[in-house]
């Protein structure tokens, strides 16, 4: 019975698919821009992550310059600053993730309870102004807080207290929880909308069923609002692991100004490539670097894909 | 049937627009006058790299039609697109014409700014390539031939050896890696030495502007630091400690110190880790002493240490290096009138020859970019409206030959960009700009004579063995040495651990590589 249903089914199907590409013909048409675009921005270029591998020559081009094997990858591995690198980039995105999500919900829900559509929409432009800030400005809005002899916090709140000026620009262990403050600050109100552009998508008739069972706000939050939030939540965080390797660079570089003695805590993959291959031009180590971001991204974002389907199917990305 | 007759007639007009957006082919003409089939494979034939290739060029024979001449590209620097090309261009060309030069020129203005992403792109573009273009700002010289980004200009040495004689041998050397030429100096003093720069009217409030010139030890000259600040504590006295002359040192073309020679190279060959010595703890701990004193600006490792600070009334004084006196006091337009206390010899290290010419490996017409390179290294004329335009048009000359704005400009709306004289192969042919100093070039020309030069003028370094060493090196002094010279820390504690971070870093690879090759350099130039 199955079979003969499949059989029946081809050439309707067939028919049925011609017809359907004839209706949203126009949708196809339009979307081939993009496709093109898409195909000569982001795909074709991948070809040259074969310089990854190679000694790159301006007068040979791509095709012909020398193979050279795993020889551009070795400045990220031969010294204290592998370790450190990776662990700064690994711990950041972690915590900037974790936090991020956490307080991206918690102001998306407060959003969503807010009566007063003018206050609502007010909040909504302000918690998104920080985002439309370019980064090299924070890192002056940063250093205004910061100097050490004019900054707002030695000047005007330890130094009443009567406690002696820190030097933040030369003490490395400020900086996790000083970067990780900036971090949320700048991206909260972004990821905040999108949450909270879910939940208005919620149906209301969930709310007013709980509410006539008499279910507490808290109550509401938990079993409703978080649980149909999950797909959502899981899409983003896959999609944030993808770039688990990579880090902001304007954040850890301008924020902390390239302060020297901060690297310890400031360093991570993108930095430190920058600072050693400023004045090479090497393209062959740069693409290395960048190769060896996405691959690890990659496999981050599969393994994570693959352990969501296993234990929710549903949530899984693909 | 309407919508979708639209839609085609869209994405028609976006395809289109986005293929044409990835040819962009209202170019500059240069690939219509290169006239030649050259593909990417010929190019790289043209000798990129290719030391063996020493065949002495035929000469140069310019074509009987000066519209068949190959058009030149050249790279000009600036901070905002200056409109003058156009009319630098056409009277530039009538003059090639006239000489019968056989090349024309076309110039491509580049933002300092973006200096790094477009000479990149430029210099691997092989539809509208960048013929000749400088190191200078972009990279080293070692760095363009490591990525073949430039040509061998050996078989040029017959045919325009008028040209490379002019330069000292020393100064050629810095330009030549393994004895291959792959760059033409740009013409300098090749040899500063360094003062400390102070205020004028605080100077004559301390009664020293009378020794303005006198040579000073870097202890008297911490006093006068400490005695200005004392009647004037507003002021910083000093912008940027990171100086090498100051500390003695020819730093063989590395800014992070790994590896040099003392004394500025002269009268010495040993390689030395200058961090390790007592010379870098004594300097470290004379820092904490300015810093101390309140002789430093604030927050040092957040703002740019430039000449800026002293024009913003920031600091009171500074080091400024330079071949004379004189020179000094002209080199930028400073807000406030100055003495100068002398605190080094005439020295020059192969970091005194600031920039190189260079013809791209991309170029598809070698022969004619280097006649062009060799018009603008030489005569008088051509250098001229590549440094200060059109005469008449955007400068004219004073009885004493100076070079003035015409009336009512001046360097913020000039039609041509006249600030930067010592980025062009030959500053020294053209005219002094808006200054009362006339031996401007005349002495810079001189400067040379008197200088002593240090043993590793012309070696420069290859650093492909200790790549990673010097890459997690560098690294390490950006960590801890302006905190250390800008006097911010404990000296001991920060120095014992700096010492001990480099030499996990592999510092001692970096030295020894560096004396092997520069024993073998030293050796090959004694013979």
């Amino acid at each position: 019975m199955q079979k003969t249903k499949n059989v029946q089914k081809n050439p309707r199907t067939r028919k049925q698919t011609v017809k359907r590409l004839r209706k949203y013909m126009p949708l196809y048409l339009m979307s081939i821009p993009g496709f093109i675009y898409l195909i000569i921005n982001n795909y074709l270029p991948m070809g040259g992550l074969i310089l990854a591998f190679k000694k790159y020559s301006f007068a040979k081009g791509i095709i012909d310059s020398p193979w050279n094997g795993f020889q551009n990858f070795t400045f990220l591995f031969g010294s204290k600053w592998a370790k450190i690198m990776f662990r700064n980039t690994i711990c950041y995105n972690i915590v900037f993730l974790l936090l991020g999500t956490i307080f991206a919900i918690f102001v998306a829900i407060l959003l969503s309870v807010i009566g007063n559509k003018f206050a609502k929409q007010t909040y909504q432009t302000l918690i998104l102004i920080p985002h439309l800030v370019s980064t090299v400005l924070i890192g002056y809005l940063v250093f205004a807080f910061l100097s050490e002899k004019n900054g707002f916090i030695n000047n005007g709140i330890l130094a009443p207290l009567g406690i002696k000026p820190v030097s933040w620009y030369i003490e490395a262990g400020y900086w996790p929880v000083i970067l990780t403050i900036v971090q949320l600050w700048r991206s909260f109100g972004f990821q905040s909308i999108v949450y909270f552009a879910t939940i208005i998508g919620f149906d209301k008739a969930y709310y007013e069923a709980a509410v006539m069972d008499g279910a507490s706000v808290w109550q509401q939050i938990s079993r409703i609002t978080l649980p149909l939030l999950k797909p959502t939540i899981i899409i983003l965080t896959i999609m944030a692991l993808g770039r688990m390797f990579a880090s902001d660079f304007g954040l850890f570089y301008q924020v902390p100004q390239n302060s020297g003695m901060l690297y310890s805590t400031t360093t991570t993959i993108d930095t430190f490539v920058y600072r050693t291959l400023m004045l090479d031009h090497d393209v062959g180590r740069s693409l290395a670097a960048g190769f060896l971001q996405s691959i690890l991204g990659f496999i981050v974002v599969m393994i994570t894909n693959a352990i969501v389907r296993k234990v929710d199917n549903e949530s899984a990305l693909f | 049937m309407k919508k979708k007759w639209i839609a085609l007639l869209l994405t028609a007009a976006m395809t289109f627009s986005m293929v044409a957006c990835g040819n962009d082919s209202g170019s500059t003409g240069s690939d219509a006058a290169a006239g030649s089939s050259a593909g990417s494979g010929d190019v790289a034939d043209s000798g990129a790299a290719d030391d063996g290739g020493a065949e002495a060029a035929t000469g140069f024979v310019p074509a009987e039609n000066p519209d068949d001449w190959p058009v030149v590209t050249v790279e000009a620097i600036n901070g905002t697109v200056f409109p003058g090309e156009e009319d630098v261009e056409t009277a530039l060309n009538d003059y090639l014409v006239s000489i019968n030069a056989g090349v024309k020129a076309d110039i491509v203005q580049i933002n300092m700014g973006d200096l790094s992403t477009e000479l990149t792109l430029a210099l691997s573009d092989n539809t509208n390539p960048l013929d000749i273009f400088c190191w200078r700002f972009y990279s080293t010289l070692d760095g363009c031939v490591k990525n073949e980004q430039c040509i061998s200009l050996e078989p040029y040495l017959e045919e325009y050896a008028d040209m490379w004689e002019s330069f000292p041998e020393k100064v050629l050397m810095t330009q030549q890696i393994d004895g291959v030429q792959y760059a033409v100096p740009s013409v300098d003093s090749y040899g500063t030495y360094e003062v400390y720069m102070l205020r004028k009217e605080i100077a004559e409030e301390l009664g020293i502007a009378d020794r303005d010139g006198e040579e000073i030890t870097l202890e008297e000259m911490t006093q006068i630091m400490k005695d200005a600040k004392a009647i004037h504590p507003e002021y910083a006295y000093m912008i940027n400690t990171n100086d090498d002359p100051v500390q003695g040192l020819d730093s063989l073309g590395n800014g992070d110190w790994l590896g040099v020679l003392m004394n500025r190279g002269v009268g010495t060959t040993e390689i030395v880790n200058y961090y390790e010595t007592e010379e870098f703890r004594d300097f470290c701990n004379l820092m904490k002493e300015w810093n101390e004193a309140g002789l430093l600006c604030d927050d040092p490792l957040n703002n740019s240490m430039t000449i800026e600070q002293y024009n913003n009334d920031v600091a009171a004084g500074c080091y400024v290096g330079g071949y004379s006196a004189e020179y000094i006091k002209t080199l930028v337009s400073y807000t406030h009138e100055s003495v100068q206390y002398k605190l080094t010899d005439l020295v020059g290290t192969s970091a005194s020859v600031l920039g190189g010419w260079m013809v791209s490996s991309v170029c598809k017409t070698p022969d004619a970019a280097m006649k062009l390179l060799y018009l603008m290294t030489t005569d008088e004329t051509v250098a001229r409206f590549f440094i200060l335009g059109v005469e008449g048009k955007h400068y004219t000359v004073d009885e004493n030959g100076i070079a003035r704005y015409p009336e009512g400009v001046d360097s913020s709306n000039s039609e041509w960009n006249m600030n930067c004289p010592w980025f062009w192969p030959n500053q020294c042919l053209s005219l002094p700009l808006e200054t009362d100093f006339t031996g401007y070039y005349t002495d810079m020309l001189e400067a040379p004579k008197n200088a002593q030069f240090s043993n590793a003028m012309g070696f420069i370094f290859d650093s492909t063995n200790v790549y990673d060493q010097l890459a997690a090196c560098s690294t390490v002094v950006a960590e801890y040495r302006p905190a250390l010279l800008y006097g911010l820390v404990d000296v001991d504690e920060y120095l014992a651990k700096f010492n001990e971070e480099l030499k996990a870093a592999g510092i001692d690879d970096i030295i020894a590589e560096e004396q092997k090759q520069f024993d073998a350099f030293l050796a090959a130039n004694a013979e």
